[in-house]
């Protein structure tokens, strides 16, 4: 046995007296104690007074970032990360955040005209639409289309979380987006005339902006957070190249040797074909695209409320496994409140089985035009150029991350600064207690998959434990190698019933 | 009849129109698009720049009409633009027209 080493009693102290030692933070790692925070990569305003590309922004940055009034400051309001930041407080106001700004693209910024005509005969009430928000402007009998335009302007810029701008010339609105680039082409903006007024609006609809070109670039901010762990990064970008280059860095950062294992996602309003072609260019465990074909949200700001809802329900040990339906049941519905589109488009059953099947997580619209989660997917739907659909469900990856986690958690503090040594044959000595042997390994490895399986994120735990190798390497003889054939557990996605009458 | 070609207009997108009824059933199909396996380790996808015919009593001829809709596919005829409430009918077609099953 070895000695028991009380710090700065030294086997040759002559004092006599009763020397004790409380140690704290001694016993087994408990589970759940990581961290998973989130990071967005969006857009800054040059009224900001963060640094783009190189600082990356967060609760103990100088400045810090944990409120929406910090988000305002670094990054100028309506600017697209700000946009992000305040629809993912809207759902998550727990989980840290962190935020790097993306050079904005050097090309135009989206505009849109909104022309109103004709006096009013009488009174009534415009509503403007920015996404998913209006504001209402009074309309009083004998208001000119100036007057009208004057007003809805100035509500507008009101609005100053918006991302656009409003500038009226009589009676026609020029609204621009406030951030350069193509992705100002998502904004939406409609009305509606309430009220016989005897005016009319154009946009009725809702209606996209257009002229904003140019892509922006996410490659020196990728550079800057390599080798830092966050998480969810959520993309302001949902485009093949810039997303795509996201997912390929979470890709070779999670592999063994740097151990950085995170999540991408980003949003899609765009079209079934088109967003699938987005996530069939991913394909990746790591990667997802929540998709609403239609919605009035930006994708930038549909991805910060996903991503708020995962980092919510899935930060407390045992974590939810199941978002099928989120949003659609009286407990969840508090939490996600996104309206559906305001044209009434709905997404229907083929157009969801498609959806889930090229690897989106599709955002379903109820007749109340609320909406919900379908079912959360990950991109990863081919391996080499055939169909694979073994890690669609995206909580299997989040169980895997956190038994990774967890193991590496267990390993470093009860193992560090330990030696390594064979089994004892039977009957032979019991190595001492700074000697680490497959055994004994196997046995904490054993005991981490049984308490995953006590919290049902695991299932099959003789079958796990059975097939759960440790062993000590020939080459080099100072590694343990470890396998453990992990099977998450599985979420209850559909009941099938035949009732027959029978009398 | 809708008679359509995939819309590869916008440079860098490429959408993927589900063939639903061979992907309902397990087999990944896009309409106008063809699986290279050549193409990198997951193989990709080709464009075919074919015309394709989606009859009326096609099961999922709601869905494609809303492809048609959102751009994902262009209408080639005036008489597919009708019927989806307008639409883009490029000046210059393709000149064969493969059989539905075919073109899929």
């Amino acid at each position: 046995m070895s000695a028991v080493i009380l710090t700065g009693l030294g086997s040759n102290d002559p004092v006599p007296g009763n020397y004790v030692e409380v140690k704290f933070a001694e016993g087994p790692a408990s589970l759940g104690e990581g961290t998973y925070p989130v990071l967005f990569i969006g857009n800054m305003l040059s009224s900001g007074t963060a640094v783009a590309d190189t600082a990356v922004y967060g609760p103990i940055s100088s400045p810090a970032l944990s409120t929406e009034a910090n988000a305002i400051s670094l990054f100028g309001a309506g600017s697209e990360l700000h946009r992000m930041i305040r629809a993912y407080l809207k759902v998550n106001t727990t989980t840290p955040f962190y935020a790097i700004a993306v050079t904005e693209s050097a090309g135009l910024q989206a505009t849109k005209s909104q022309v109103f005509t004709t006096t009013a005969t009488g009174d009534g009430t415009y509503r403007f639409y920015f996404g998913d928000e209006f504001v209402d402007t009074p309309i009083t009998t004998g208001m000119s289309p100036t007057a009208l335009g004057s007003d809805v302007a100035a509500n507008i810029l009101s609005q100053t979380h918006w991302g656009i701008t409003a500038v009226n010339s009589t009676g026609t609105l020029a609204i621009t987006a406030k951030q350069k680039g193509l992705r100002g082409n998502w904004l939406r903006i409609g009305g509606q005339i309430f009220g016989n007024t005897g005016m009319t609006a154009t946009n009725q609809a809702q209606t996209f902006l257009s002229g904003g070109t140019t892509a922006d670039s996410n490659t020196a901010a990728l550079a800057t957070i390599a080798n830092t762990r966050y998480y969810y990064i959520c993309s302001a970008a949902e485009d093949s190249a810039q997303f795509g280059a996201l997912v390929v860095q979470v890709n070779s950062m999670a592999l063994p040797l740097v151990g950085i294992r995170q999540r991408a996602i980003c949003g899609s309003v765009d079209s079934l074909g088109n967003a699938t072609s987005v996530a069939t260019t991913a394909n990746n465990a790591r990667a997802e695209i929540a998709w609403l074909e239609q919605g009035d949200q930006e994708p930038c700001t549909l991805a910060a409320k996903v991503v708020g809802v995962y980092a919510l329900e899935e930060a407390p040990f045992p974590f939810r496994t199941n978002f099928s339906g989120y949003g659609n049941d009286t407990a969840t519905s508090a939490v996600w409140t996104m309206p559906g589109p305001r044209s009434g488009a709905a997404p229907t059953r083929a157009n969801i089985a498609a959806a889930i099947l090229g690897g989106l997580t599709p955002i379903g619209v109820t007749r109340q035009r609320t909406t919900y989660i379908v079912r959360r997917v990950t991109t990863k739907t081919t391996t080499s150029s055939v169909t694979d659909y073994r890690i669609r469900d995206a909580h299997k990856v989040t169980v895997c991350d956190r038994y990774a986690d967890e193991l590496v958690t267990k390993l470093t503090l009860n193992y560090s600064g330990k030696k390594i040594a064979n089994d004892p044959p039977q009957n032979g000595r019991v190595p001492g207690a700074d000697v680490v042997t497959p055994r004994v390994m196997k046995a904490a490895v054993d005991q981490l998959t049984r308490d995953f399986v006590n919290v049902d994120l695991l299932e099959d735990a003789d079958k796990i434990i059975a097939g759960t190798l440790v062993q000590r390497e020939t080459s080099p003889n100072t590694r343990m190698g470890i396998r453990v054939p992990l099977v998450p557990i599985s979420n209850l996605e559909q009941t099938a019933s035949e009732l027959d009458q029978v009398g | 009849m809708l008679r359509v070609m995939l819309n590869t207009s916008v440079e860098g997108r490429v959408p993927m129109v589900p063939n639903y009824r061979r992907l309902l059933i397990g087999q990944k199909s896009y309409l106008g698009l063809r699986f290279d396996g050549s193409l990198g380790p997951e193989g990709g996808w080709v464009a075919t720049f074919e015309v394709i015919d989606i009859q009326d009593n096609d099961p999922h001829f709601v869905e494609y009409i809303r492809h048609i809709r959102s751009g994902d596919l262009l209408a080639l005829d005036a008489a597919t633009a009708k019927k989806v409430g307008g639409g883009c009918v490029p000046q210059s077609l393709p000149q064969s027209t493969p059989a539905p099953e075919e073109s899929q």
